[in-house]
């Protein structure tokens, strides 16, 4: 089995150890990291795929991550020049202002992480404010507003007003998380988009960065 | 459900000028296979008969060890006449109702938080699944304690399911308003937060309407007719 293999194995078995051991060995015999970072998208984007298809367990999706992170951890100071194509966009998550539902968010700023977003994690019970000001702050592509509440959506609502009123809607999309969130939701508020699950939240997140 | 029935307490307390009880010191059992229903991704049956990895079984099995010791199951209860009941439409066939809030407490969410925070996501992951699950087994027990204290009060009476703010057209601002308005939560260290969550976020708040003529259907949560199709907990996909 070639080392690009055993890296995509690394990554779909979600064994961190080894997948810091490859990424290490490949850096020097100076494989071609530019092809290794590639395989290993591709083995993050299939682990995505076998947990939407029912075959993985939402714990081996983690662990998966958990090893991508950690092998990325390794690659990326030695990107600086080499791999700017690997960044997708900026994204900042968060949950919003009341509600202190930490989990389902962080799975999401996990997998966009894994798949190439600079992602900036404000956490949970998050202000409009801050979410806007921070976006405003590193030019992101995209907000990600999580709520779990029929009480806290309506701070979704609000992120979306307040981006209107400081004529900044453009510069942003904006995606809605959380079980009370519906489609018509997004609609009636003039988000951007929504998603039932961390993987076709990134799916979503790429296709908009297109767009 | 195994559960050490000698260290159950019901106990009775005098709260504005009500008898409420408290029920503690239980133990629920916990099911791998609720966890792994809870942990599985995707909609597809065709995958579902995958064996499921050891070494998923194994850091369960861990994560179970850690959070039992973690797991402190409580509830409250009492009963009120149902005239005195918001909204009309919930409670107007009703004769007396049960309002109940019950917890695991806060430990397993606070270890949880600590293993999502230290990048450990997929320990996290099981944690909170243990958890939830052991917050729904926890509001079963208790369910079931309350239907035995209530036998003899509602003898050839009818009973709803228990159903919750938030469900089955429930608003969950109205819900829990009326709920912890009539339940010092306090004794169970459950409160509420401006937003209507519950903390510790383990917790869960429910009604039981009992009478001559109930409507039954109230108190039915079906997952096939629940609009909340990206619910964590749907039991259909």
């Amino acid at each position: 089995m070639d080392l690009y293999t055993k890296s995509k194995e690394a990554i779909l078995n979600g064994n961190t150890s080894l997948a810091e051991e490859i990424v290490k060995k490949a850096i020097l015999e100076n494989y071609d990291i530019n092809a290794l970072i590639d395989t290993l998208s591709e083995a993050i984007r299939e682990a995505g795929d076998l947990f939407e298809e029912g075959e993985f367990f939402l714990p081996e999706l983690m662990r998966s991550a958990e090893a991508m992170k950690a092998a990325m951890g390794i690659l990326t100071p030695t990107l600086s020049q080499e791999k700017e194509s690997r960044f997708i966009g900026k994204v900042v998550i968060g949950t919003i202002e009341g509600d202190i539902h930490d989990i389902g968010k962080t799975l999401v700023a996990s997998m966009l992480s894994a798949e190439g977003f600079e992602v900036y994690d404000l956490g949970a019970d998050v202000p409009v404010a801050t979410f806007i000001d921070k976006a405003v702050e590193v030019d992101a592509h995209l907000i990600c507003v999580s709520a779990l509440l029929t009480t806290t959506m309506v701070g979704q609502k609000k992120l979306i007003d307040t981006l209107n009123e400081r004529n900044i809607r453009e510069k942003f999309k904006v995606l809605l998380g959380g079980a009370p969130v519906s489609k018509r939701w997004v609609e009636e508020i003039g988000a951007d988009g929504t998603a039932d699950n961390a993987i076709s939240a990134v799916k979503l997140a790429k296709k908009l960065m297109v767009l | 459900m195994e559960q050490t029935l000698s260290l159950l307490k019901i106990l009775f307390k005098e709260q504005r000028g009500n008898l409420v009880s408290i029920i503690e010191d239980f133990q629920i059992y916990l099911n791998d296979k609720e966890i792994l229903r809870l942990l599985r991704g995707g909609n597809s049956t065709k995958a579902r008969n995958r064996e499921v990895p050891q070494d998923l079984l194994h850091e369960i099995k861990e994560m179970k060890e850690i959070a039992i010791d973690l797991i402190k199951p409580r509830g409250i209860y009492n009963i009120f006449n149902s005239r005195n009941l918001v909204p009309r439409f919930l409670f107007e066939k009703s004769e007396r109702t049960v309002l109940a809030v019950c917890t695991i407490g806060e430990n397993l969410e606070k270890r949880c938080s600590e293993f999502i925070k230290r990048g450990k996501l997929s320990n996290g992951v099981i944690l909170d699944a243990i958890a939830s699950h052991a917050a729904e087994e926890t509001a079963e027990y208790v369910n079931q304690k309350i239907l035995e204290e209530i036998v003899q009060e509602t003898k050839g009476k009818e009973i709803t399911y228990r159903f919750s703010p938030g469900y089955c057209k429930w608003s969950l601002e109205e819900g829990q308003k009326l709920i912890f308005n009539f339940l010092q939560t306090a004794s169970i260290e459950v409160s509420l937060t401006k937003s209507m969550m519950m903390r510790p976020v383990k917790s869960v708040s429910f009604a039981i309407n009992t009478g001559l003529e109930v409507d039954k259907e109230l108190g039915i949560k079906n997952c096939e007719t629940c609009d909340l199709i990206n619910c964590a907990y749907r039991k259909v996909k």
